[in-house]
């Protein structure tokens, strides 16, 4: 019994949460057999304890210096930075992309600047913005904002080139504004390309910003692997990691939600 | 008619093949829930060397049934044979042209040609040579060192047609493979598949919704409607066949009652048909 | 002039502006992070003193006595210090990036194989895209030390994740119908795999090939960062805590330059295999290997 060709399939795969599940007795079993000493991989029940126990509050961390709220503190602060970052890289890269995609003039100039510091290795400028802007919020928030205005600028810059031209003409020979052209034609059509760029952008960030404050940051998740590794505290620089990557992947499903609603008009591709 | 020097001395190239279907059922399962037969109790018997055209309206199950021909997709019920063979899956006894642009882009046109007899473990003098001849047979023998990303749609057409046959197929299966053509440059292809078709005589099965392409092409005419076989015309017609001869009374005669299956009866009636 | 040059000369005046906008900021911006070290510094201070500081971190030999014992600053250590730490970053990131590329890659293909496999690993997949891996170097640190080994397999293991999801997008896109004609035409399993998905997922796996390039950069620097003891990463990062902008200033400039001979080795390594490619991409041929990501596809 096969569907016909062009059927989108389901959202979750069954087969996929097996995959997962498998994954997850992978590690348990590992843990459990001793394979590799509790010291390099704790077992898995342990460390969501560990996570339950220090989301809200925790005197454990608040001995570290890493703060009263506990875990969940931590990732509040993360997940605010990302969220910044991530909402005025949007808007400053989608309206550059955009307009340098019909402006040739504007591009030749933008496209070299954006291209170029692109290919610098975003990890080289952040021991700069460490120096610049101390040890605060802002170092983490610019060095985001350099990493996703890249990808978002160029992902809109492409969606905007890509999209078929025939819909533009189209509009204008309806009497359509440029403003008109450019917010109710070219952005909603550039869309699903952008949202793309989007979720990428989002998945750098959480490393990224991890790291930074690994390097030096007032709050946050990277702060306390950081403790926890000089600590030796494995199972809870574990809890962190995992506490961080469980938030990474629940945002990302979330956004994908939110995105794939937004774009729902379009034809998906056959999977 | 024939343009192409000689014919080639290469194994099977006359077939004697009878495609055989019987009572074949195809489901499939719709994403609302439910049954659908796309094929449905399609007994059909193709004798050896006979060109047949399958038309229908879109979505009537003709590329179904003919990738189940192709063994591309297993079918629910029923037996397809090829000379007593079942069909149990893709083989290059039956050739497949198809609907969209299959010439890989990442190989020259030459060894796109030769890529069937490669797979069939012929040396690579002798597969060259053969591909060679075929693609001069087509009329593409001065671009065999080209990337297919240099040749239009037609000339690609071509080296599909070209690949196919010179892998000697008992049966040659197409897929409306002209639909996205221009009109001159599928009549031309009509006279290079019909070349190649009077040389080697496989069994044909072409699946078209094109009335005029079917006439032009058939001895054989088989209409589907909603997954069934509802018609099955001889078509005899003189060879070799011009966009005149669709004009003879004969010729007229089939094409409105074609017409009338594909759902055109008012045009006929009304007279929008010029007679 | 051709389309090439015209970049080339644009991108040229870009980095001569960007030199000349730093330069203005230099002056404009008078503050210092440490007394006698200013926070963007000219480039008069770095054409003249920087590199001669570089010798400090030459650890002595070769006839050059270090800079700790007691030894003047010299051109020659200078040198040897730049050359040593460079062979030391660049010898963890090719090894990384082969070892990771070639196993993603592998992994990719036999993921692909069957639809089952690929099925059971999408999930994962998907959330390994979303981990952030580079919070895991501490954890590496934790396992493999301060050492060689622990730096390659951080790069390893990124490289290894986009190869492998590039992999496996790549060949779920290659168009069904060269899979079914090269079917009909006689081929088996292996024949498939060989001569039509491998050169057909190529144009779509450069792109993730480029993106772990980038990658390795990063997290090969990244992991020097938190405490090697050799490599360019390890001298910004200790003259960070001193406050030596203008030192880790010229490191950056040397990473950046040996990012871009990295692309471009690649580039040159690549223009072979992408001969038959179609030039612009309106209207070409392998339609949904060209596809760009979208929000709703599954990984």
């Amino acid at each position: 019994m096969i569907s016909p060709p062009g059927t989108p399939s389901r959202r979750l795969d069954v087969l996929g949460v097996l995959g997962l599940l498998l994954v997850i007795v992978f590690w348990w079993g590992i843990s459990q057999f001793k394979l590799v000493s509790p010291l390099f991989l704790p077992p898995p029940g342990g460390v969501f304890l560990t996570i339950v126990d220090n989301l809200f509050a925790s005197p454990y961390l608040a001995n570290y210096h890493l703060g009263e709220g506990g875990l969940f503190a931590s990732l509040e602060y993360t997940v605010e930075n990302v969220a910044i970052a991530l909402t005025i890289s949007c808007i400053v890269g989608v309206a550059l992309g955009l307009t340098t995609a019909r402006l040739q003039l504007f591009r030749s100039v933008i496209d070299p600047i954006v291209l170029t510091a692109g290919t610098i290795p975003i990890i080289v400028t952040a021991p700069f913005f460490l120096v610049w802007f101390g040890n605060s919020r802002i170092a983490q928030v610019a060095l985001l904002i350099l990493y996703d205005i890249t990808i978002v600028y160029v992902f809109a810059q492409r969606a905007a080139a890509n999209l078929d031209p025939t819909y533009v003409a189209a509009s204008r020979t309806f009497g359509a504004s440029p403003r008109r052209i450019v917010l109710e034609i070219v952005l909603p059509g550039a869309l699903p390309e952008i949202f793309g760029g989007i979720r990428i952008a989002l998945a750098g960030a959480w490393g990224l910003e991890a790291f930074s404050e690994l390097l030096g940051a007032p709050n946050g998740i990277g702060r306390v692997i950081q403790a926890m590794a000089s600590g030796m505290d494995t199972p809870t620089m574990v809890a962190a990691i995992l506490a961080l990557a469980i938030v990474a992947i629940f945002v990302d499903f979330f956004v994908a939600a939110c995105f794939n609603y937004i774009t729902r008009w379009r034809r998906t591709a056959r999977l | 008619m024939a343009a192409y020097g000689a014919p080639l001395n290469v194994k099977g190239a006359v077939s004697m093949a009878v495609l055989r279907l019987r009572h074949v059922t195809q489901f499939f399962l719709r994403s609302g829930g439910g049954l659908v037969e796309a094929v449905s109790d399609v007994s059909l018997i193709i004798p050896a060397q006979q060109f047949v055209c399958l038309i229908g309206p879109s979505g009537c199950g003709k590329t179904t049934l003919l990738q189940l021909v192709a063994g591309l997709i297993p079918y629910s019920r029923g037996e397809i044979d090829v000379d007593g063979a079942e069909v149990v899956g893709p083989s290059p006894d039956r050739g497949l042209v198809f609907q969209r642009d299959s010439v890989f882009p990442w190989m020259r046109v030459i060894e796109n040609a030769a890529y069937g007899l490669k797979c069939r473990g012929v040396s690579k003098d002798k597969r060259l040579d053969t591909a060679r001849a075929y693609l001069r047979q087509v009329g593409l023998g001065n671009v065999e060192r080209s990337w297919p990303r240099e040749l239009s749609g037609g000339m690609l057409k071509r080296v599909a047609v070209a690949t196919v046959f010179a892998n000697s197929p008992k049966v040659l299966l197409l897929d409306e493979p002209f639909g996205s053509l221009d009109y001159v440059t599928k009549l031309q292809l009509h006279q290079v598949l019909l070349n190649l078709w009077s040389r080697y005589k496989p069994t044909v099965l072409f699946v078209t919704h094109d009335v005029d392409e079917a006439m032009l092409l058939a001895d054989r005419i088989v209409v589907m409607k909603d997954g069934r076989l509802v018609d099955d015309r001889q078509i005899t017609l003189p060879r070799p066949r011009t966009v005149e001869s669709l004009a003879l009374p004969e010729a007229v005669n089939h094409k409105e009652v074609l017409l009338r299956h594909l759902g055109l009866g008012d045009l006929v009636r009304t007279g929008l048909i010029s007679q | 002039m051709s389309r090439n040059t015209i970049q080339r000369v644009t991108s040229l005046c870009v980095l001569l502006t960007l030199a000349v906008l730093w330069q203005v900021a230099s002056i404009l911006v008078p503050y210092e992070t440490v007394p006698g070290e200013p926070m963007v510094p000219g480039w008069q201070i770095v054409a003249t003193r920087t590199f001669l500081s570089l010798a400090d971190y030459w650890p002595g030999g070769l006839g050059v006595k270090a800079v700790q014992q007691g030894g003047a600053r010299t051109y020659a250590g200078a040198a040897l210090a730049i050359l040593s730490n460079s062979w030391d970053t660049s010898l963890r990131l090719y090894t990384g990036l082969a070892l990771g590329a070639t196993v993603g890659f592998i992994a990719g293909l036999a993921v692909s194989w069957s639809v089952w496999s690929r099925r059971l690993v999408s999930l994962p997949a998907q959330i390994l895209r979303t981990f952030p891996l580079m919070a895991l170097i501490p954890m590496f640190q934790l396992w493999f030390g301060l050492t060689f080994e622990g730096s390659v397999l951080f790069v390893a293991l990124s490289v290894s994740v986009i190869l492998f999801t590039g992999t496996v997008n790549a060949v779920g896109n290659v168009s069904d119908v060269f899979v079914d004609y090269a079917r009909t035409l006689g081929a088996s399993r292996f024949q498939i795999y060989w001569s039509v998905i491998l050169p057909a997922i190529f144009p779509e796996l450069r792109s993730s090939i480029l993106l772990a390039v980038g990658a390795s950069w990063t997290t090969v620097v990244a992991s020097e960062f938190l405490g090697a003891q050799t490599g360019l990463g390890q001298i910004i990062v200790y003259s960070e805590y001193f406050g030596y902008v203008d030192r880790m200033f010229v490191v950056a400039l040397f990473l950046l330059v040996y990012a871009a001979i990295t692309y471009a080795l690649f580039e040159r390594a690549s223009r072979r295999l992408t001969e038959w490619m179609p030039r612009e991409s309106p209207g070409n041929i392998i339609r949904t290997s060209w596809k760009p990501p979208q929000a709703g596809a599954e990984f």
